[in-house]
């Protein structure tokens, strides 16, 4: 599989379309955005909310990258590539992108033509799907954000002759929605719809991985995702301090705390910087000695010296 | 005292516990050795808030008395030591039944406890320390007086207060 980096901005350019993407409002509330893929064993797709007929798998599926990593992919489902026409795609949260492989759709009976900087499938049942070559991916956007799609140097790059191609995935919020058939139906300038969850994941990100409770009052639509996010965990991670009460004891030295305190500064009149303490839980009886350092000798000469008093 | 030691707790220190001559002394005296996780006080509060009573005592008689700082080891004595003899309110855990228990100083209790108990209006026997050798814990400086300064030659005096 291509390694996929995506670094998301704001867009500030509105309404236009700069690549004629149009989508079907309809098929929006479902259907994920795909990119067609060559080296995919499976379809995959990232978004839980695309997916009709959910279902675990019995054994994890595990997809190995091309960097050496590998995701398990614990769950199946039907995706709709348009409105009306699904496949079967694994779900896997931490894929940036959804795939559309076409090993499976050369299984399934379709048939796949890359010509003229288009790429048409042809089903089974005669279900013919169109894309156009846009910088260097072939994508079908269903969805009503449109993602314009740039390369790094804004150079177009011929998939298969890099191997890392780099995207920019910028989803406007201001999108234009354009009905199939009619010329433009409506522009919703101030309706926000809900974002996907890999969107949702890139506003994270972008304010600086922010709590996601308190996210829903700055990015309208903000999808929570009850995955937890690995960098919150590292950068965020606070140790649960459980208090637990402890029995006192019932008899003089049953228990015996001990603890060393120091070094000081000042050394004292025996020449010490240290003190041990010897506690006793039951009756708190105190004992302390001086100790000039922490090595073993000295402190079991203290505790010897202890011992001694206790018997 | 007469008492075995059962249990000994202290925090995971390196060379100060751990090392096979302490672990030796536990076992010729059949203590268990218990000692809480590495870098986790809270584990060992006992000792940790003992120090700070401790230590408040001791800092609290230095400032009183004006002592050097060097005399710390000796304030951290008298501190211990009154500790022993002070009355403590941990103590009163030991209630059972709505009865209170009967000792109020660790000292008093570590000496009377398995004896008869003391009724101080009919007994009247008591296991608390007498208090009547406690003095304040306080410095007095004196500057010597050199030799050909003393005044009534050997029988005057070799010092004064500064």
């Amino acid at each position: 599989m291509k390694q996929v980096t995506a670094t998301a901005a704001l867009a500030t350019t509105g309404d236009c379309d700069p690549f004629g993407l149009t989508a079907s409002p309809l098929a929006a509330a479902t259907a994920p955005m795909l990119v067609i893929a060559s080296g995919m064993s499976h379809h995959m797709c990232n978004d839980r909310t695309s997916f009709s007929k959910f279902k675990k798998q019995s054994l994890p599926i595990v997809i190995e990258l091309e960097d050496n990593n590998s995701v398990a992919a614990t769950h199946y489902g039907f995706v709709d590539v348009i409105q009306g026409y699904q496949v079967e795609a694994l779900h896997s949260p931490t894929f940036r992108l959804s795939c559309l492989s076409i090993n499976q759709l050369d299984l399934g009976g379709h048939t796949t033509i890359f010509q003229d900087r288009k790429c048409s499938m042809t089903s089974p049942s005669s279900c013919t799907l169109a894309r156009k070559l846009i910088n260097g991916i072939y994508i079908i956007v269903p969805t009503t954000i449109l993602l314009s799609l740039t390369t790094e140097n804004g150079k177009r790059r011929q998939r298969d002759s890099s191997p890392t191609t780099e995207l920019t995935i910028e989803p406007t919020i201001e999108s234009t929605i354009e009905s199939l058939g009619a010329p433009i139906a409506a522009k919703s300038k101030f309706t926000r719809k809900a974002l996907t969850i890999s969107e949702s994941r890139f506003w994270h990100r972008r304010l600086a991985h922010m709590n996601p409770t308190a996210m829903k009052s700055p990015v309208k639509g903000y999808t929570n995702d009850d995955s937890m996010c690995t960098v919150c965990i590292q950068a965020k991670h606070k140790q649960k301090f459980i208090k637990v009460p402890v029995k006192r004891t019932t008899k003089p030295f049953e228990l015996v705390h001990s603890d060393v305190c120091g070094p000081f500064s000042t050394l004292s009149l025996g020449d010490n910087r240290h003190h041990i303490l010897f506690i006793d839980d039951y009756t708190r009886y105190t004992s302390v000695w001086l100790l000039p350092n922490t090595k073993a000798k000295t402190c079991n000469s203290a505790n010897q010296s202890f011992q001694a008093r206790v018997d | 005292m007469r008492y075995e030691i059962k249990r000994f707790r202290c925090d995971n220190g390196r060379g100060e516990h751990d090392n096979m001559t302490f672990r030796l002394i536990l076992a010729a005296h059949c203590t268990t050795y218990e000692p809480r996780h590495p870098y986790i006080h809270h584990k060992n509060g006992v000792a940790e808030r003992m120090i700070r009573t401790i230590t408040e005592m001791a800092w609290a008689m230095m400032i009183d008395s004006q002592a050097p700082i060097q005399f710390w080891g000796e304030a951290v004595n008298a501190a211990v030591y009154l500790h022993q003899r002070s009355p403590n309110g941990s103590l009163e855990i030991n209630d059972r039944d709505g009865y209170k228990a009967p000792y109020e100083t660790p000292y008093e209790m570590v000496h009377g406890f398995g004896k008869p108990m003391h009724n101080a209006d009919v007994n009247k026997i008591s296991y608390q320390a007498s208090l009547h050798n406690l003095g304040r814990f306080r410095c007095y400086p004196s500057r010597l007086i050199p030799e050909v300064q003393r005044h009534q030659g050997k029988l005057g005096p070799r010092s004064s207060p500064a």
